[in-house]
């Protein structure tokens, strides 16, 4: 039964975990940007969540609709105004993006930090369990869980079958091809970092229900995010819910059967196998 | 295939970057600290030319134990604020040196010998946390400068010491009330939570094992897990299948708020359960609710005691911090500065050996309790008491001589 439980958890933290890290993917994969700013949107956004619910009353998942678009116009003014200005390619683009991405990741941190203080905080929502015989299902991951494998369904469905999703994949596949077609490449770039930073929004909205955040620990889920990430294959969707499921359970039965102290160091050193073994990622190479 | 291998180098570069920001205590951390000095009190005395008497600390601003060192710091400064209004010391001012040490032990280490070496300071004060003044007290140490600590609750850190002094209750009696209530109530078994990464945990969970098994109270599981763990799924399961009468949590806040609700998530079901910092903090209501209800915490200090001073030191508090309730860890940083001025009064100058001789043998009346000290510099005053949730209000249920209600268990029902 306890195998039934880890697998349980680590199923959900996964799923969470997917969310996570589906902004930093379709960032990378539209524009080969690894944006280290990813964790400080994430918890900057659950910190604000927690403020509306705080001070407002407002339900955490309906302050979720609320936090998510105000992100997509602060990551589509971060890409307008800031990263389309680097006109450098190649590897000194790449340079001067993660540059750019890292202040940028220290300058939200800190105004998060001057806006909710140094001090971890979690949202009292959803907090008792489901009990199906000894297995225990905790009703805010579940939901968290749920609600972010909707939205990178969703993510998905629209990036295969809509024609703005068309064109975005286009654009991820190739700029000048996509360009030749007619399709606005700089419009669909805004567009990519808008969605990858209100995809991160609204994984810190739901993280605030699940466990509690502060400003500083915003490089942790950088951190989480690319492990799921670099495990699926960088700019592959599949890859990353394989991902998102494999840290989550590695993460459940380490921490279970190696102990917490472990439990810790487990995603940095699935990372560095990854980086070692396959830096491809764990499935065949695809595109977007 | 060469592109992905340059980005993951990159990349795996740029997160170590991200970590090593994040815990490094680097030169820019030092200068961005420069930038953070703050002066608290007058520059110079009011128709005389006495220069002040500074008074320099490092304290937790930012990160992780910001929110309990400001409460240390509203400490310092109510009492350094009442103490100019009265004539200050020696018929000189004072002055508070605070810098932001980013609650990073190196950052602490450089800015007290900043505050030694540059600033001149008269006297020191110390940091908050255990581990924070582990990594500063050599500093004072280096320099014969008499310290008092309010922030540092760990013992093994004082080992070998000789101008520090420990002006909080030892963390290896932080838990000794919660054994003596398992004794009394005849219980067999007992669970410990410890956050592996604080000295101050650790004292506190093996006091309280070493204790347990004088008691022949069985430790029935000892779960460790480091301060950074949010998730504590695994560990609370763990301890779900050892079963315990009583359950404590050798945490800091934030594991506190964690383990909280994963034992009410996984429905363990102990008679009592107690943590050590986190239940007196605000944001373990905030972030909890209802889930408070029943959980016991450690305090050095309470509203309701009858120590001298403490009321006035309440009201004072309120008026000068706009309302806000004062918590043990600034009634200690005004506790502090109580024996300091006892010491200067007994010595009538700033003389650091004479400074230490005294305060080693002091036994000074705080609004904290009685300030005296051992051999080594350790606590020898300072009592535990425990608060407890009930309705959504704190509440001092132990010992019984200064409780305000009786504790309530079972804290499962």
């Amino acid at each position: 039964m306890i195998v039934v439980q880890l697998t349980i958890n680590g199923l959900l933290l996964g799923g969470l975990y997917l969310l996570l890290a589906q902004g930093m993917n379709l960032i990378f994969g539209v524009m080969r940007v690894l944006n280290l700013a990813h964790g400080a949107f994430l918890v900057g956004a659950g910190l604000l969540v927690f403020r509306l619910h705080d001070a407002y009353g407002i339900n955490p998942l309906v302050a979720m609709l609320i936090v998510a678009p105000a992100f997509f116009a602060i990551g589509a003014l971060v890409q307008r105004l800031l990263l389309e200005r680097i006109k450098a390619g190649g590897l000194e683009g790449e340079l001067l993006t993660l540059m750019l991405t890292y202040g940028l990741s220290y300058i939200v941190v800190n105004i998060s930090l001057k806006a909710f203080g140094a001090q971890y905080l979690s949202i009292p929502y959803l907090q008792s369990a489901i009990r199906i015989g000894s297995v225990t299902i905790d009703e805010s991951l579940l939901v968290s869980a749920a609600v972010a494998i909707v939205l990178s369904i969703g993510l998905q469905a629209w990036l295969t079958s809509t024609p703005s999703g068309k064109r975005l994949r286009a654009t991820s596949q190739s700029q000048i091809g996509a360009l030749s077609c007619g399709v606005d490449t700089r419009r669909m770039r805004v567009l990519a970092f808008g969605i990858g930073s209100a995809l991160a929004a609204a994984a810190g909205a739901l993280l605030i229900i699940v466990r509690p955040l502060d400003p500083q620990i915003s490089g942790d889920f950088t951190i989480l995010a690319f492990v799921v990430v670099a495990l699926g294959g960088l700019g592959d969707y599949v890859g990353a819910a394989m991902g998102g499921a494999i840290l989550g359970g590695v993460e459940s039965f380490g921490g279970y059967y190696l102990g917490a102290n472990v439990q810790a160091a487990l995603p940095y050193i699935v990372m560095l196998l990854i980086m070692l073994l396959r830096p491809q990622g764990l499935r065949p190479s695809e595109a977007l | 295939m060469k592109r992905r291998y340059t980005i993951a180098a990159l990349v795996t570069a740029s997160v170590a970057l991200v970590c090593t920001g994040a815990v490094g205590a680097t030169t820019a951390d030092m200068r961005s600290a420069s930038v953070h000095r703050l002066v608290f009190g007058p520059t110079a005395w009011k128709g005389s030319s006495a220069n002040p008497i500074k008074v320099g600390l490092s304290i937790s601003e930012t990160g992780p134990f910001a929110a309990t060192g400001e409460y240390q710091l509203k400490g310092y400064k109510l009492f350094v604020s009442q103490l100019n209004k009265r004539g200050g010391w020696l018929g000189r001012p004072v002055q508070l040196v605070v810098y932001d040490d980013q609650s990073n032990p190196g950052t602490a280490v450089l800015l007290y010998e900043k505050l030694i070496s540059q600033d001149h300071v008269d006297l020191l004060v110390g940091p908050y946390s255990s581990g924070i003044t582990q990594a500063a007290l050599a500093v004072p140490e280096k320099h014969h400068m008499v310290m008092l600590d309010p922030g540092a609750a760990a013992t093994d850190i004082y080992s070998g010491v000789q101008w520090n002094f420990q002006a909080i209750e030892r963390a290896d009696r932080y838990l000794l009330p919660i054994a003596d209530i398992c004794k009394a109530r005849n219980w067999k078994t007992v669970g410990v939570f410890v956050n592996s990464t604080s000295p101050f945990t650790v004292a506190a969970a093996n006091a309280f094992k070493r204790r347990a098994a004088r008691d022949h109270l069985k430790v029935a599981f000892e779960q460790r897990y480091p301060g950074t763990t949010s998730d504590f799924s695994s560990t609370v399961l763990g301890a779900k299948s050892a079963g315990a009468d009583c359950i404590v949590g050798a945490t800091n806040t934030p594991d506190a708020i964690g383990l909280v609700r994963e034992i009410n998530r996984q429905g363990l079901k102990p008679k009592l359960f107690a943590e050590t910092i986190g239940p007196v903090e605000k944001t373990f209501l905030t972030s909890l609710g209802s889930l408070v209800n029943g959980v016991i915490g450690t305090t050095q200090w309470w509203p309701s005691l009858r120590t001298p001073g403490n009321r006035k030191f309440l009201v004072a508090y309120e008026k000068a911090y706009a309302g806000q309730l004062p918590d043990y860890h600034s009634a200690l940083g005004y506790s502090a500065f109580q024996v300091l001025e006892a010491a200067i009064k007994k010595v009538r100058s700033l003389d650091q050996t004479k400074l230490r001789d005294t305060i080693r043998q002091l036994r000074v009346t705080t609004v904290a309790g009685i300030f005296k000290v051992d051999a080594n510099g350790l606590q020898n005053g300072f009592k535990t008491y425990l608060m407890q949730w009930q309705g959504r209000n704190a509440w001092l249920v132990y010992p019984p001589n200064v409780a305000q209600r009786k504790i309530r268990l079972p804290y499962s029902r």
